[in-house]
């Protein structure tokens, strides 16, 4: 056995060994691409000035997004949010409805000013990507309209998805967390006690054992 | 002959530990500056309207993901030990053998909390404002994943190095190597990863890096803190270092410069040779490359001015300069978290 092992080491085997280790590990653990998400496009286009309140928000990346944990805020130059609803996925396009924050059927007056499209969404590689956008409204203007949006949705506009209700799948990982960090506590006491044993033993003895 | 050699080991250790964990104490310590320094250049603004994580999370994840690389380096250089020091003189090699078996048991131990650790925070990172779901983020995202497997390895390289602590040598190091080597394959799989004609190609280079990268330093590491005085042992040891280290700085400079330039080509809305300069993923990759030339440098000087002198049994100053080299490659570790996170347009 150990003859073998010592043949395995030589130099020239021994350099083969990584690659092969390499293309096991492709083959074995790489997810299928996925990559950082990037955003290229947007509608409305970033410091574009509108002359009214664009009726949604989409964003365009140059891959497709995870549904779950995509998130989109509009905000307003009085500091109140303007999306509402759900965020929609769709390929590499993400969007959300932007209404006034009023009470369906009552006028309210649109602030002139800069509007910030902030959004966040997890890569398809788990980092998330977060940025911002602006607009602008030079004038401000009375909205009439607000029945025309017929959504009854009666969630708060904060455009999160419900994504994060993970009770169901994945039970198995917690169990997996507990079992390793309880063999991480076992692992860590035997090797203390191993310490001391080697310590309180005659010195030299279990080097001897060991050497031979 | 087993005794005598076995005192003046531990009273050595025993008396000057401060000095001998210098290398150890610089490069954690370059290594946590750098991710820090890092991620608060290349953190991202804050959305309005969005919640999120807090600083907590937003530092804490780079600088337990640094801890987690450099204690899996650790074990793997320690694992790697034995294979330096040889096997022809066990008298003598015996007494650091049994510290490295020790050690890389500790270190491994150490690696599989920092990557349960850094599952949690990944989850509680795409989660802000709530408590992390982290069974959802195992479950549902790559990177969750690798941080398990990676947690499973360094368990298993825990167990591996326990049987060796107990039996001694005849655990076989190559063992311990592969497995150490193996919780190091699922690292990469949670930093960037771009899908295009030649994704394999690319993946196969990022592991090489991160192996190439782990074997060099582990290796020096092990070297600088557990021989850096006993000449006797170093005369030998060195070389088959050196060997491996040139090796590793080929394959390391050569698999890092090609996945940097291709994550920023394959980029869109950047153009190459610009993009170098006005991105930060850009900043990064000089960064890193500027540190690669650095280590060169020290390593030649060790190579070509201390090796002949340290083959001649001579009195010399490696510790020094393998502490500094140490130190600079904990730098190069930490950019690489930050490296790992930051968006590349």
């Amino acid at each position: 056995m150990s003859r073998v092992l010592a043949r395995l080491a030589s130099p020239a085997l021994a350099l083969l060994v990584w690659p092969v280790l390499a293309l096991l590990a492709v083959t074995l653990v790489a997810t299928p691409a996925s990559a950082h998400n990037v955003l290229v496009s947007s509608d409305p286009k970033d410091g574009a000035v509108l002359d009214d309140l664009p009726r949604t928000v989409t964003l365009t990346f140059d891959q497709a997004v995870r549904a779950d944990f995509a998130r989109i805020a509009v905000t307003g130059p009085d500091g109140a949010h303007y999306e509402h609803g759900d965020v929609t996925v769709e390929g590499g396009n993400i969007s959300i409805a932007v209404r006034p924050p009023a009470a369906p059927g009552k006028a309210f007056t649109v602030p002139a000013g800069s509007y910030a499209v902030g959004y966040r969404i997890v890569s398809n590689d788990g980092h998330p990507v977060t940025g911002t956008l602006r607009f602008t409204l030079p004038t401000g203007y009375v909205n009439t309209e607000v029945v025309a949006v017929e959504t009854v949705d009666p969630k708060p506009g904060t455009g999160l998805s419900s994504a994060a209700g993970g009770q169901g799948g994945g039970g198995w990982v917690w169990g997996l967390l507990i079992f390793t960090a309880a063999l991480l506590a076992l692992s860590a006491l035997v090797l203390f006690r191993h310490d001391r044993r080697v310590a309180n033993a005659a010195p030299g003895h279990s080097a001897a054992g060991e050497a031979g | 002959m087993t005794a005598t050699t076995e005192r003046p080991a531990t009273a050595d250790h025993r008396a000057a530990p401060a000095r001998t964990r210098i290398p150890a104490a610089g490069l954690t310590v370059a290594a946590v500056l750098a991710v820090v320094t890092a991620t608060w250049l290349t953190r991202p603004g804050a959305a309005p309207g969005i919640p999120m994580p807090g600083a907590v999370v937003e530092y804490g994840l780079p600088v337990v993901r640094v801890v987690l690389d450099l204690a899996a380096t650790a074990a793997l250089g320690l694992s790697l030990l034995p294979k330096l020091l040889g096997f022809d003189d066990p008298d003598r090699t015996e007494p650091v053998a049994a510290r490295a078996r020790h050690w890389a048991v500790a270190f491994s131990l150490v690696w599989c909390a920092a990557a349960l650790l850094s599952a949690v925070l990944g989850a509680a990172e795409i989660m802000p404002g709530g408590a992390p779901d982290v069974a959802a983020y195992v479950d549902g995202i790559g990177s969750g994943q690798g941080m398990i497997v990676s947690a499973s390895c360094a368990l298993a390289s825990a167990a591996v190095g326990m049987l060796a602590v107990r039996f001694g040598e005849k655990v076989p190091a190559e063992l311990r190597v592969l497995v150490a080597g193996f919780g190091l394959l699922p690292l990469p799989v949670t930093g960037h990863a771009s899908n295009w004609y030649w994704h394999d190609l690319s993946m196969v280079s990022m592991e090489l890096h991160v192996i190439g990268a782990c074997a060099w330093l582990g290796g020096l590491v092990a070297l600088g803190v557990l021989l850096p005085r006993d000449r006797d042992l170093l005369a030998p040891t060195l070389p088959r270092f050196s060997r491996l280290a040139t090796y590793a700085l080929l394959v390391v400079g050569l698999s890092g410069l090609f996945n940097g330039l291709v994550e920023l080509a394959l980029s869109p809305g950047e153009t190459l040779p610009g993009s170098l300069v006005t991105t930060r993923y850009g900043w990064l990759v000089i960064a890193k490359a500027v540190l690669t030339g650095v280590i060169a440098l020290l390593g030649a000087n060790i190579r070509w001015r201390l090796l002949p002198a340290i083959a001649r049994r001579e009195p010399t100053a490696f510790a020094a300069w393998a502490a500094l080299e140490v130190t600079v490659m904990g730098l190069a570790f930490g950019v690489a978290v930050a490296l790992t996170r930051t968006p590349v347009a």
